[in-house]
């Protein structure tokens, strides 16, 4: 009897937990709705790769050609160039954008004035909030041949004019430090926010013991902060392949000449779509962009796995 | 001793500077919007500009009609998409915050599975645009980019932080589950959430690749769109320019005075609207929340 009563209970609170999961799925439903459109049906899109396109066939129906897409796009120069370009722009954004971002948090940590704090937080995420298209239209006036902002403070130091749009040595510069530019804030705050999350009766007991401000930061800010810088370098090595499209197209004005150093698998496969219309050589490079990513954080996961298990990502 | 007192003069130098460098670039736009155009060929570029005028200002006051269409359009795919996108992302975020969850595990793998794999750029366009058949139609303005896994685990984060205990109450008294989201779930969460509809608002703000990408053959254009086609008839007008020697086609183009103010139209709604959310923001971004 007694053993009657308590499968009874535990059925009743079985069917209690699965009714709350079962209200709680309805909540999570139009969410997951729309990963399936959006990013999982896509993703089956990807043999795309493997196919010689036709629109009117679609993905499915057009005909298998096996690796001739991908032939075609590594025997063009564009391959070496637009992989180069997106590697090591998107390496240098992660290096320079990290080191900046850490030592202005570590910086913002040090002032005392909250007023201050607030002002730096404010102007320097302005940036962020801005979409390339207006920023572009500011470079267009900087770098304009005649009456840019620029050219017209070379010339009052007595300098030649500079055709910016045909300079390539002078491009590189101009993007990092655009990119820099717009994300500093927003990685400043995320390292400040980790910074204000250590526990302050660490440093009150290393300043007990002599501590001085610099051991301070290389002994107890810099070592928590390591999983922070972790874990967002692995996220960024996933996407390393993935350039920011705005950026590489609108500052540079689209411009030929600057092709060498501004184009990249983004602008390359967006003129295959919209431009050419040709997606032999584009359906590839998408490919190799979402299957080495996903490789690629493997990797770097796994390695930081082996090394360091607790700040792994997954 | 010494060494302290010089860093507490240069950083705050430092980080002042940086601010400068930051907002520099709006102040250009803002006083070249303000510029005549008799005044930059007289005197050449300068940061405060010679002879300002409002007649940038006036000029699109009288001839905006595409400009105020733009921004109707704007304003109405960023509300409805931030609304749509948060409440979609919390509801999500608050059900796999819950520990008596069942389905939370698998779920949750399946959200964050779609940040390290994607389908690419070719694929979703084509599914899209042939599939869904979404180009000229405004959905596709909000509909594929009012969400992302990122957003909900940073949620989910602000979500973990209510105590269970407080749901379990709630639960006693016979609160059903959209009760509970709706009372304790959503005003307990609101750092967070706040966080990500600045975010969610911004991204929908400034998207102008989906108009590119599906709205290129229609007539209803967005903001940044319509800046784009500004920058793109600029870019083109050059072209031709250099090439027939002439400027005949540039004339037509609004002046540099114009494109500023409407450049500064268009960025002045998002710079206005984030002091409000600023102080949400240190606590709202939390990396630790895509640690799977």
């Amino acid at each position: 009897m007694k053993n009657r009563v308590a499968t009874k209970k535990k059925k009743r609170r079985m069917t209690l937990e699965w009714r709350s999961t079962i209200s709680l799925g309805f909540l999570t439903l139009p969410a997951i709705v729309w990963f399936i459109v959006f990013c999982y049906i896509p993703m089956f899109g990807i043999i795309i790769a493997f196919k010689d396109f036709d629109y009117a066939k679609g993905i499915f129906g057009s005909d298998w050609c096996g690796f001739d897409n991908f032939v075609y796009l590594f025997k063009s120069n564009d391959a070496f160039r637009i992989l180069r370009n997106t590697i090591l722009y998107n390496f240098s954004f992660i290096v320079i954008g990290t080191i900046a971002a850490i030592a202005m948090a570590l910086m913002l940590d040090s002032i005392k004035s909250k007023a201050f704090i607030k002002f730096t937080q404010t102007t320097i995420f302005l940036p962020y909030f801005i979409s390339w298209v207006v920023v572009a239209f500011v470079t267009q006036q900087m770098f304009a041949l005649n009456n840019g902002a620029m050219n017209s403070l070379i010339e009052f130091f007595g300098g030649e004019k500079v055709l910016w749009y045909t300079n390539t040595k002078a491009w590189p510069i101009i993007l990092i430090i655009a990119n820099l530019w717009k994300q500093i804030g927003f990685n400043t705050i995320v390292y400040y926010g980790s910074i204000l999350g250590i526990d302050s009766s660490l440093y009150e007991a290393a300043r007990i013991d002599g501590a001085s401000g610099r051991q301070c930061i290389t002994k107890i800010t810099l070592p928590l902060l390591k999983p922070t810088i972790v874990i967002l370098f692995i996220m960024s090595i996933g996407s390393i392949l993935r350039a920011d499209f705005g950026l590489f197209y609108y500052l540079p004005n689209n411009q030929g000449p600057l092709y060498p150093v501004t184009d990249v698998i983004d602008t390359y496969i967006y003129r295959a779509l919209k431009v050419s219309g040709d997606l032999t050589g584009s359906s590839a490079a998408s490919f190799v962009q979402s299957v080495v990513g996903l490789i690629l954080v493997l990797i770097t996961n796994t390695i930081t796995k082996k090394l360091d298990p607790e700040n792994a990502l997954f | 001793m010494k060494k302290i007192t010089l860093s507490k003069i240069i950083i705050p130098i430092i980080l002042l500077t940086v601010s400068i460098l930051c907002v520099l670039p709006f102040l250009m736009i803002v006083f070249t919007s303000f510029a005549s155009e008799e005044g930059l060929m007289q005197y050449g570029y300068s940061f405060f500009p010679h002879l300002p005028t409002l007649k940038s200002y006036e000029y699109i006051m009288s001839n905006g009609t595409q400009l105020w269409s733009a921004y109707g359009l704007t304003i109405f795919v960023t509300v409805v998409g931030t609304f749509l996108g948060i409440i979609f992302m919390t509801t999500c975020a608050y059900a796999l915050s819950r520990d008596d969850f069942k389905l939370k595990k698998f779920l949750s793998f399946f959200i964050y599975f779609t940040m390290l794999f994607s389908g690419g750029t070719v694929a979703s366009y084509i599914w899209i645009a042939r599939y869904l058949k979404l180009s000229n139609n405004i959905v596709v303005l909000f509909l594929p980019i009012m969400m992302s896994a990122y957003n909900i685990f940073i949620l989910r984060v602000s979500c973990k932080s209510i105590p269970y205990s407080l749901i379990e109450c709630a639960k006693l008294e016979g609160a059903g589950e959209w009760y509970i989201f709706v009372r304790i779930v959503v005003p307990l969460a609101k750092t967070g959430i706040a966080t990500i509809a600045l975010l969610t608002m911004f991204t929908l703000w400034n998207d102008w690749y989906n108009s590119m990408m599906y709205m290129d053959t229609s007539d209803k254009c967005t903001l940044q769109y319509y800046l784009v086609k500004i920058l793109d008839s600029i870019t083109f007008a050059k072209a031709n320019a250099s090439a027939s020697g002439g400027l005949s086609q540039a004339s037509e183009l609004p002046d540099e005075g114009v494109r500023m103010a409407i450049c500064s139209l268009a960025a002045i709604p998002m710079l206005c609207v984030f002091p409000f959310f600023q102080k949400y923001f240190v606590k709202g971004i939390t990396v630790g929340s895509v640690k799977g």
